[in-house]
Protein backbone atom coordinates (compact mmCIF):
# COMPACT_ATOMS: atom_id res chain seq x y z
CA UNK A 1 0.00 0.00 0.00
CA UNK A 2 2.42 2.67 0.81
CA UNK A 3 3.71 3.12 -2.50
CA UNK A 4 1.08 3.97 -4.19
CA UNK A 5 0.17 6.48 -1.51
CA UNK A 6 0.99 9.25 -3.47
CA UNK A 7 -1.31 7.77 -5.88
CA UNK A 8 -3.94 8.40 -2.96
CA UNK A 9 -2.87 11.42 -2.27
CA UNK A 10 -2.87 12.88 -6.29
CA UNK A 11 -6.65 11.46 -6.19
CA UNK A 12 -7.82 13.25 -3.09
CA UNK A 13 -6.90 16.19 -4.69
CA UNK A 14 -8.20 15.83 -8.02
CA UNK A 15 -11.63 14.80 -5.92
CA UNK A 16 -11.70 18.36 -4.16
CA UNK A 17 -10.60 20.55 -7.02
CA UNK A 18 -13.52 18.98 -8.67
CA UNK A 19 -15.74 19.00 -5.99
CA UNK A 20 -14.89 22.83 -5.46
CA UNK A 21 -15.40 23.00 -8.99
CA UNK A 22 -18.79 22.03 -9.63
CA UNK A 23 -19.83 23.90 -6.25
CA UNK A 24 -18.25 27.23 -7.48
CA UNK A 25 -19.86 26.85 -10.76
CA UNK A 26 -23.53 25.99 -8.94
CA UNK A 27 -23.26 29.19 -7.02
CA UNK A 28 -22.41 31.22 -9.82
CA UNK A 29 -24.57 30.04 -12.76
CA UNK A 30 -27.95 30.93 -12.34
CA UNK A 31 -30.47 28.06 -11.58
CA UNK A 32 -32.99 28.61 -14.72
CA UNK A 33 -29.50 28.81 -17.17
CA UNK A 34 -29.78 26.41 -19.52
CA UNK A 35 -30.41 25.46 -23.61
CA UNK A 36 -33.89 26.36 -24.14
CA UNK A 37 -34.16 25.15 -27.56
CA UNK A 38 -31.16 25.51 -30.42
CA UNK A 39 -27.94 25.38 -28.74
CA UNK A 40 -26.82 28.71 -31.08
CA UNK A 41 -29.21 31.20 -29.64
CA UNK A 42 -31.94 29.38 -27.02
CA UNK A 43 -28.59 28.86 -24.50
CA UNK A 44 -30.32 31.39 -21.99
CA UNK A 45 -31.92 32.53 -18.35
CA UNK A 46 -34.88 31.52 -18.46
CA UNK A 47 -35.96 33.98 -15.58
CA UNK A 48 -34.82 36.83 -17.90
CA UNK A 49 -37.87 36.05 -19.64
CA UNK A 50 -39.91 36.59 -16.88
CA UNK A 51 -38.24 39.81 -16.00
CA UNK A 52 -38.66 40.98 -19.50
CA UNK A 53 -42.30 40.51 -19.27
CA UNK A 54 -43.04 42.08 -15.70
CA UNK A 55 -41.52 45.89 -17.32
CA UNK A 56 -44.75 47.86 -16.77
CA UNK A 57 -46.56 49.64 -19.80
CA UNK A 58 -46.64 53.09 -20.33
CA UNK A 59 -48.14 53.70 -23.52
CA UNK A 60 -51.46 51.68 -22.64
CA UNK A 61 -53.53 51.79 -25.59
CA UNK A 62 -56.59 53.71 -27.22
CA UNK A 63 -58.87 51.46 -25.74
CA UNK A 64 -57.95 52.10 -22.37
CA UNK A 65 -58.23 55.72 -23.00
CA UNK A 66 -61.81 54.79 -24.59
CA UNK A 67 -62.66 53.23 -21.66
CA UNK A 68 -63.63 56.33 -19.41
CA UNK A 69 -63.66 58.93 -22.73
CA UNK A 70 -66.38 58.54 -25.06
CA UNK A 71 -64.00 60.52 -27.93
CA UNK A 72 -62.69 58.29 -29.39
CA UNK A 73 -66.15 56.47 -30.17
CA UNK A 74 -68.07 59.86 -31.05
CA UNK A 75 -65.22 62.55 -32.51
CA UNK A 76 -62.43 60.50 -33.75
CA UNK A 77 -64.41 57.72 -36.13
CA UNK A 78 -64.43 60.31 -39.00
CA UNK A 79 -61.38 62.73 -40.30
CA UNK A 80 -58.10 62.10 -41.09
CA UNK A 81 -57.00 61.50 -37.86
CA UNK A 82 -59.72 58.86 -37.05
CA UNK A 83 -57.02 55.70 -36.93
CA UNK A 84 -53.98 57.43 -34.82
CA UNK A 85 -53.85 56.42 -31.28
CA UNK A 86 -54.64 58.92 -28.36
CA UNK A 87 -51.07 58.90 -27.27
CA UNK A 88 -49.54 60.25 -30.73
CA UNK A 89 -50.93 63.46 -29.93
CA UNK A 90 -51.55 62.98 -26.35
CA UNK A 91 -48.51 61.94 -24.64
CA UNK A 92 -48.32 58.54 -23.24
CA UNK A 93 -51.28 57.28 -20.10
CA UNK A 94 -49.35 55.31 -17.60
CA UNK A 95 -49.40 58.50 -14.90
CA UNK A 96 -53.32 59.66 -15.50
CA UNK A 97 -54.34 55.54 -15.54
CA UNK A 98 -52.63 55.07 -12.06
CA UNK A 99 -54.16 58.35 -10.81
CA UNK A 100 -56.77 60.69 -12.63
CA UNK A 101 -56.46 63.26 -10.93
CA UNK A 102 -52.36 63.69 -12.60
CA UNK A 103 -54.04 65.02 -15.77
CA UNK A 104 -51.93 64.58 -19.45
CA UNK A 105 -50.20 67.40 -20.18
CA UNK A 106 -51.99 69.26 -23.21
CA UNK A 107 -49.66 70.28 -26.02
CA UNK A 108 -51.43 72.58 -27.87
CA UNK A 109 -48.50 74.12 -29.90
CA UNK A 110 -47.73 74.82 -33.21
CA UNK A 111 -44.88 72.37 -33.07
CA UNK A 112 -46.94 69.72 -32.77
CA UNK A 113 -48.80 69.94 -35.66
CA UNK A 114 -46.13 70.89 -37.91
CA UNK A 115 -44.15 67.70 -36.81
CA UNK A 116 -46.50 65.56 -39.60
CA UNK A 117 -47.60 68.73 -41.34
CA UNK A 118 -44.96 70.83 -42.34
CA UNK A 119 -43.60 70.57 -45.57
CA UNK A 120 -40.45 67.92 -46.18
CA UNK A 121 -39.71 66.30 -49.87
CA UNK A 122 -39.24 63.40 -47.88
CA UNK A 123 -43.33 63.20 -46.97
CA UNK A 124 -45.27 61.37 -49.24
CA UNK A 125 -47.82 63.51 -51.11
CA UNK A 126 -50.86 62.21 -49.43
CA UNK A 127 -50.10 63.77 -46.23
CA UNK A 128 -51.72 67.24 -46.15
CA UNK A 129 -48.51 70.07 -45.78
CA UNK A 130 -48.07 73.22 -44.73
CA UNK A 131 -44.55 74.87 -46.42
CA UNK A 132 -45.45 78.91 -45.41
CA UNK A 133 -47.72 79.18 -42.56
CA UNK A 134 -48.48 83.17 -43.83
CA UNK A 135 -49.41 81.59 -46.66
CA UNK A 136 -51.32 79.20 -45.59
CA UNK A 137 -53.79 81.57 -43.78
CA UNK A 138 -53.66 84.02 -46.30
CA UNK A 139 -54.94 81.15 -48.66
CA UNK A 140 -57.12 79.80 -46.09
CA UNK A 141 -58.87 83.33 -46.22
CA UNK A 142 -59.13 83.82 -49.27
CA UNK A 143 -60.53 80.37 -50.05
CA UNK A 144 -62.26 79.99 -46.96
CA UNK A 145 -65.22 82.96 -47.08
CA UNK A 146 -67.82 82.68 -50.19
CA UNK A 147 -70.78 84.75 -48.54
CA UNK A 148 -70.39 88.41 -50.33
CA UNK A 149 -71.28 89.87 -46.49
CA UNK A 150 -68.65 87.71 -44.45
CA UNK A 151 -66.14 89.18 -47.82
CA UNK A 152 -66.54 92.16 -47.33
CA UNK A 153 -66.37 92.40 -43.61
CA UNK A 154 -62.95 90.47 -43.88
CA UNK A 155 -61.87 92.86 -46.58
CA UNK A 156 -62.06 95.76 -44.05
CA UNK A 157 -60.93 93.86 -40.92
CA UNK A 158 -57.73 93.06 -42.80
CA UNK A 159 -57.88 96.75 -44.69
CA UNK A 160 -57.80 98.04 -40.31
CA UNK A 161 -54.63 95.82 -40.16
CA UNK A 162 -51.47 97.41 -40.25
CA UNK A 163 -49.67 94.53 -41.29
CA UNK A 164 -50.44 90.71 -42.16
CA UNK A 165 -47.78 90.11 -39.23
CA UNK A 166 -50.63 91.29 -36.64
CA UNK A 167 -53.00 88.86 -37.81
CA UNK A 168 -50.74 85.96 -37.27
CA UNK A 169 -49.65 87.13 -33.60
CA UNK A 170 -53.21 86.95 -33.26
CA UNK A 171 -53.60 83.48 -35.00
CA UNK A 172 -50.98 81.00 -33.47
CA UNK A 173 -52.47 77.75 -33.19
CA UNK A 174 -53.94 75.46 -35.84
CA UNK A 175 -56.59 74.22 -33.69
CA UNK A 176 -58.05 77.57 -33.02
CA UNK A 177 -59.33 76.82 -36.71
CA UNK A 178 -58.93 73.17 -37.46
CA UNK A 179 -60.62 70.48 -35.18
CA UNK A 180 -57.47 67.86 -34.06
CA UNK A 181 -59.79 65.41 -33.55
CA UNK A 182 -62.01 65.41 -36.55
CA UNK A 183 -59.67 67.71 -39.30
CA UNK A 184 -61.19 68.58 -42.47
CA UNK A 185 -62.10 71.76 -43.78
CA UNK A 186 -62.16 74.40 -41.10
CA UNK A 187 -65.37 76.23 -39.69
CA UNK A 188 -63.72 79.46 -39.62
CA UNK A 189 -66.28 82.83 -39.47
CA UNK A 190 -65.78 86.33 -38.89
CA UNK A 191 -67.02 86.62 -35.33
CA UNK A 192 -64.89 83.70 -34.87
CA UNK A 193 -61.97 85.63 -35.93
CA UNK A 194 -62.64 88.71 -34.18
CA UNK A 195 -63.48 86.76 -31.10
CA UNK A 196 -59.97 85.54 -31.70
CA UNK A 197 -58.16 88.86 -32.32
CA UNK A 198 -59.93 91.02 -30.25
CA UNK A 199 -59.25 88.19 -27.15
CA UNK B 1 1.97 -2.77 -12.67
CA UNK B 2 5.43 -0.68 -12.81
CA UNK B 3 4.86 3.04 -13.43
CA UNK B 4 6.71 5.84 -12.60
CA UNK B 5 5.27 9.40 -11.27
CA UNK B 6 5.71 10.77 -14.86
CA UNK B 7 4.45 8.22 -17.19
CA UNK B 8 1.29 8.74 -14.50
CA UNK B 9 0.92 11.94 -14.88
CA UNK B 10 0.84 11.66 -18.49
CA UNK B 11 -2.38 9.00 -18.86
CA UNK B 12 -4.12 10.62 -16.23
CA UNK B 13 -3.79 13.61 -18.10
CA UNK B 14 -5.10 12.35 -20.90
CA UNK B 15 -7.80 10.56 -19.75
CA UNK B 16 -8.76 13.74 -18.32
CA UNK B 17 -8.39 15.58 -21.72
CA UNK B 18 -9.95 12.62 -23.49
CA UNK B 19 -12.87 12.42 -21.40
CA UNK B 20 -13.55 16.07 -21.17
CA UNK B 21 -13.66 16.38 -24.79
CA UNK B 22 -15.76 12.96 -24.63
CA UNK B 23 -18.31 15.24 -22.61
CA UNK B 24 -18.35 18.36 -24.56
CA UNK B 25 -19.21 16.71 -28.01
CA UNK B 26 -21.80 14.42 -26.19
CA UNK B 27 -23.52 17.54 -24.44
CA UNK B 28 -23.18 20.41 -27.66
CA UNK B 29 -23.53 18.20 -30.70
CA UNK B 30 -27.33 17.56 -30.58
CA UNK B 31 -27.21 21.45 -30.92
CA UNK B 32 -24.92 22.12 -33.02
CA UNK B 33 -27.06 19.68 -35.48
CA UNK B 34 -30.34 21.10 -35.00
CA UNK B 35 -31.30 24.42 -36.87
CA UNK B 36 -33.54 27.39 -35.40
CA UNK B 37 -35.79 25.42 -32.86
CA UNK B 38 -38.38 27.69 -33.53
CA UNK B 39 -41.70 26.21 -33.83
CA UNK B 40 -42.96 26.00 -37.37
CA UNK B 41 -44.67 28.38 -39.15
CA UNK B 42 -48.99 27.06 -39.10
CA UNK B 43 -48.78 26.35 -35.22
CA UNK B 44 -50.56 27.93 -32.47
CA UNK B 45 -46.97 29.43 -31.04
CA UNK B 46 -46.66 32.70 -32.06
CA UNK B 47 -43.72 34.16 -34.56
CA UNK B 48 -43.49 37.30 -34.60
CA UNK B 49 -42.64 39.95 -37.50
CA UNK B 50 -42.32 43.54 -37.93
CA UNK B 51 -43.27 45.43 -41.54
CA UNK B 52 -41.84 49.11 -41.95
CA UNK B 53 -43.80 50.70 -45.00
CA UNK B 54 -41.42 52.97 -46.28
CA UNK B 55 -43.75 54.68 -48.48
CA UNK B 56 -45.99 55.82 -46.08
CA UNK B 57 -43.22 56.93 -43.19
CA UNK B 58 -44.09 60.78 -42.49
CA UNK B 59 -41.01 61.19 -40.55
CA UNK B 60 -42.84 62.90 -37.35
CA UNK B 61 -40.50 60.66 -35.09
CA UNK B 62 -43.28 59.82 -32.69
CA UNK B 63 -41.84 56.36 -32.63
CA UNK B 64 -38.51 57.23 -31.46
CA UNK B 65 -39.98 59.47 -28.49
CA UNK B 66 -42.96 56.73 -27.89
CA UNK B 67 -39.76 54.19 -27.86
CA UNK B 68 -37.73 56.04 -25.43
CA UNK B 69 -40.77 56.85 -22.99
CA UNK B 70 -41.53 53.44 -22.89
CA UNK B 71 -38.01 51.73 -22.94
CA UNK B 72 -36.44 54.61 -20.41
CA UNK B 73 -33.73 54.62 -23.26
CA UNK B 74 -31.18 57.38 -22.25
CA UNK B 75 -30.80 60.13 -24.51
CA UNK B 76 -28.08 59.77 -26.66
CA UNK B 77 -28.94 56.09 -27.55
CA UNK B 78 -31.54 54.51 -29.95
CA UNK B 79 -33.47 51.50 -30.12
CA UNK B 80 -35.09 52.79 -33.14
CA UNK B 81 -34.62 55.95 -35.42
CA UNK B 82 -35.44 57.69 -38.13
CA UNK B 83 -32.96 58.41 -41.33
CA UNK B 84 -34.20 60.81 -44.10
CA UNK B 85 -32.53 60.19 -47.13
CA UNK B 86 -32.12 62.95 -49.50
CA UNK B 87 -31.35 62.64 -53.58
CA UNK B 88 -29.57 64.92 -55.40
CA UNK B 89 -29.30 65.11 -59.38
CA UNK B 90 -26.03 64.60 -59.13
CA UNK B 91 -26.68 61.75 -57.69
CA UNK B 92 -25.29 62.15 -54.17
CA UNK B 93 -26.74 60.47 -51.59
CA UNK B 94 -27.50 62.03 -48.14
CA UNK B 95 -28.70 60.95 -45.23
CA UNK B 96 -29.33 62.57 -41.62
CA UNK B 97 -31.00 61.62 -38.28
CA UNK B 98 -30.93 64.56 -35.99
CA UNK B 99 -31.25 63.39 -32.65
CA UNK B 100 -32.24 59.83 -34.29
CA UNK B 101 -35.54 61.65 -35.78
CA UNK B 102 -36.74 62.02 -31.91
CA UNK B 103 -38.08 65.63 -32.54
CA UNK B 104 -39.23 65.22 -36.37
CA UNK B 105 -36.81 66.77 -38.93
CA UNK B 106 -36.05 70.42 -39.37
CA UNK B 107 -36.20 71.68 -43.05
CA UNK B 108 -33.20 69.98 -45.13
CA UNK B 109 -30.23 71.90 -45.32
CA UNK B 110 -28.74 69.95 -48.30
CA UNK B 111 -28.76 72.83 -51.41
CA UNK B 112 -29.88 71.82 -54.95
CA UNK B 113 -32.71 69.93 -56.83
CA UNK B 114 -33.62 67.01 -54.79
CA UNK B 115 -34.02 63.74 -57.24
CA UNK B 116 -35.33 61.75 -54.42
CA UNK B 117 -36.41 62.28 -50.67
CA UNK B 118 -38.05 58.95 -48.34
CA UNK B 119 -37.60 58.35 -44.73
CA UNK B 120 -36.43 55.08 -43.55
CA UNK B 121 -37.43 53.65 -39.86
CA UNK B 122 -34.64 51.53 -38.62
CA UNK B 123 -35.03 49.12 -35.55
CA UNK B 124 -33.30 45.66 -34.28
CA UNK B 125 -33.99 43.25 -37.25
CA UNK B 126 -34.72 40.22 -34.58
CA UNK B 127 -32.71 37.94 -37.38
CA UNK B 128 -33.72 34.38 -37.21
CA UNK B 129 -29.67 33.43 -37.50
CA UNK B 130 -28.28 36.35 -35.41
CA UNK B 131 -24.51 37.52 -35.29
CA UNK B 132 -25.05 38.77 -31.61
CA UNK B 133 -26.37 35.77 -29.93
CA UNK B 134 -23.69 33.66 -31.66
CA UNK B 135 -20.56 35.77 -30.25
CA UNK B 136 -21.77 36.40 -26.84
CA UNK B 137 -19.43 34.80 -24.23
CA UNK B 138 -21.30 34.30 -21.48
CA UNK B 139 -24.76 33.69 -22.90
CA UNK B 140 -26.72 36.84 -22.04
CA UNK B 141 -28.47 37.52 -25.25
CA UNK B 142 -30.53 34.78 -26.94
CA UNK B 143 -33.65 34.23 -28.93
CA UNK B 144 -37.13 33.71 -27.50
CA UNK B 145 -39.16 31.01 -28.39
CA UNK B 146 -41.31 33.54 -30.43
CA UNK B 147 -38.35 34.66 -31.88
CA UNK B 148 -37.52 37.93 -30.43
CA UNK B 149 -33.80 38.84 -29.95
CA UNK B 150 -33.45 39.79 -26.32
CA UNK B 151 -30.39 40.74 -23.55
CA UNK B 152 -30.33 39.48 -20.01
CA UNK B 153 -29.28 42.42 -18.32
CA UNK B 154 -28.39 40.36 -15.26
CA UNK B 155 -26.16 38.53 -16.77
CA UNK B 156 -24.64 41.06 -19.32
CA UNK B 157 -21.08 41.94 -19.16
CA UNK B 158 -20.86 44.86 -21.30
CA UNK B 159 -17.99 43.77 -23.31
CA UNK B 160 -19.75 44.82 -26.74
CA UNK B 161 -18.78 41.77 -29.04
CA UNK B 162 -22.56 42.37 -29.93
CA UNK B 163 -22.43 45.60 -30.81
CA UNK B 164 -19.71 44.58 -32.83
CA UNK B 165 -21.15 41.69 -34.96
CA UNK B 166 -24.59 43.30 -34.99
CA UNK B 167 -24.54 44.52 -39.21
CA UNK B 168 -27.15 46.86 -38.98
CA UNK B 169 -26.25 48.92 -35.87
CA UNK B 170 -29.02 47.97 -33.40
CA UNK B 171 -27.14 47.77 -30.02
CA UNK B 172 -25.33 50.17 -28.26
CA UNK B 173 -24.34 49.61 -24.76
CA UNK B 174 -26.76 51.37 -22.37
CA UNK B 175 -24.53 54.29 -20.01
CA UNK B 176 -26.70 53.84 -16.97
CA UNK B 177 -27.03 49.98 -16.99
CA UNK B 178 -23.51 49.32 -18.61
CA UNK B 179 -24.89 46.58 -20.65
CA UNK B 180 -26.01 45.50 -24.09
CA UNK B 181 -29.90 47.19 -24.84
CA UNK B 182 -31.31 47.34 -28.14
CA UNK B 183 -34.52 46.98 -29.47
CA UNK B 184 -37.14 43.94 -28.10
CA UNK B 185 -40.15 44.92 -30.14
CA UNK B 186 -41.88 45.99 -26.56
CA UNK B 187 -41.76 41.91 -25.26
CA UNK B 188 -43.43 43.34 -22.48
CA UNK B 189 -46.21 45.31 -24.20
CA UNK B 190 -46.80 42.08 -26.50
CA UNK B 191 -47.04 39.70 -24.11
CA UNK B 192 -49.69 41.26 -22.50
CA UNK B 193 -51.54 41.87 -26.24
CA UNK B 194 -50.67 44.91 -26.85
CA UNK B 195 -48.74 46.55 -29.64
CA UNK B 196 -44.52 48.01 -29.86
CA UNK B 197 -44.96 51.45 -28.74
CA UNK B 198 -43.62 52.58 -32.05
CA UNK B 199 -46.70 50.88 -33.66
CA UNK B 200 -48.97 51.59 -31.44
CA UNK B 201 -48.26 55.54 -32.08
CA UNK B 202 -46.96 55.66 -35.49
CA UNK B 203 -50.23 58.13 -37.16
CA UNK B 204 -49.29 56.80 -40.55
CA UNK B 205 -48.95 53.40 -40.21
CA UNK B 206 -45.97 52.84 -41.77
CA UNK B 207 -45.01 50.07 -38.77
CA UNK B 208 -46.97 46.77 -38.76
CA UNK B 209 -46.21 44.35 -36.07
CA UNK B 210 -47.78 40.82 -35.69
CA UNK B 211 -47.80 36.93 -35.35
CA UNK B 212 -47.10 35.34 -38.29
CA UNK B 213 -48.85 32.47 -37.52
CA UNK B 214 -52.38 34.61 -37.72
CA UNK B 215 -54.70 34.41 -40.51
CA UNK B 216 -55.54 37.16 -39.65
CA UNK B 217 -52.43 39.34 -39.22
CA UNK B 218 -51.97 42.60 -41.14
CA UNK B 219 -48.43 41.16 -41.72
CA UNK B 220 -49.97 38.37 -44.00
CA UNK B 221 -51.78 40.75 -46.05
CA UNK B 222 -48.92 42.79 -46.50
CA UNK B 223 -46.60 39.32 -47.53
CA UNK B 224 -49.20 38.85 -49.84
CA UNK B 225 -49.75 42.17 -52.12
CA UNK B 226 -46.50 44.31 -51.44
CA UNK B 227 -42.69 43.69 -52.63
CA UNK B 228 -41.08 43.44 -49.40
CA UNK B 229 -37.27 42.64 -49.11
CA UNK B 230 -35.29 42.79 -45.76
CA UNK B 231 -31.78 45.18 -45.42
CA UNK B 232 -28.63 43.15 -46.00
CA UNK B 233 -30.22 39.85 -47.06
CA UNK B 234 -26.98 38.54 -48.41
CA UNK B 235 -25.36 38.18 -45.22
CA UNK B 236 -27.41 35.62 -44.55
CA UNK B 237 -28.98 36.93 -41.11
CA UNK B 238 -32.57 36.10 -42.09
CA UNK B 239 -34.24 39.33 -40.53
CA UNK B 240 -37.58 39.24 -39.51
CA UNK B 241 -37.95 42.56 -40.10
CA UNK B 242 -39.05 43.67 -43.36
CA UNK B 243 -39.27 46.67 -45.23
CA UNK B 244 -41.57 47.36 -48.26
CA UNK B 245 -40.61 50.01 -50.79
CA UNK B 246 -37.24 49.61 -50.18
CA UNK B 247 -34.41 51.78 -52.21
CA UNK B 248 -31.47 50.99 -53.30
CA UNK B 249 -29.31 53.73 -51.44
CA UNK B 250 -30.63 52.52 -48.00
CA UNK B 251 -28.34 50.10 -46.40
Amino acid sequence: MGRYRYILRLCIIIVLAMAGFIAVRSFLIPPSFGLHGDYKYMYYRADALKEQESIPVVYQGTEKCADCHEMRKYVMIRGGHADIACETCHGFLQAHSEDTKIRVPKDLSLQLCLRCHQYQESRPDNIPQIQDFNLHIKWSLKHGFSNPEELSMLNEFISNMKEFSEFTRYYPLCIDCHNPHAPGNPKVTIPHILKITRG
Amino acid sequence: MDIDRRQFLKQAGCTLLGGGVFISIGQFSPGIAKASQLPPLGTSTPVYGFVVNTFKCIGCGKCVEACKIENHVPVSCFRTWVERYLVTADGAVHVDSPDGGCNGFPPRDVPGIIKKAYFVPKLCNHCARPNCVQVCPVGATYVSPEGVVLVDEQHCVGCSYCVQACPYGARFINPVKKTADKCTWCYHRVKRGLTPACVLVCPAKARLFGNLNDPDSPLIKIFTKERVNVLKPDLGNEPRTSYVGLAEEVR
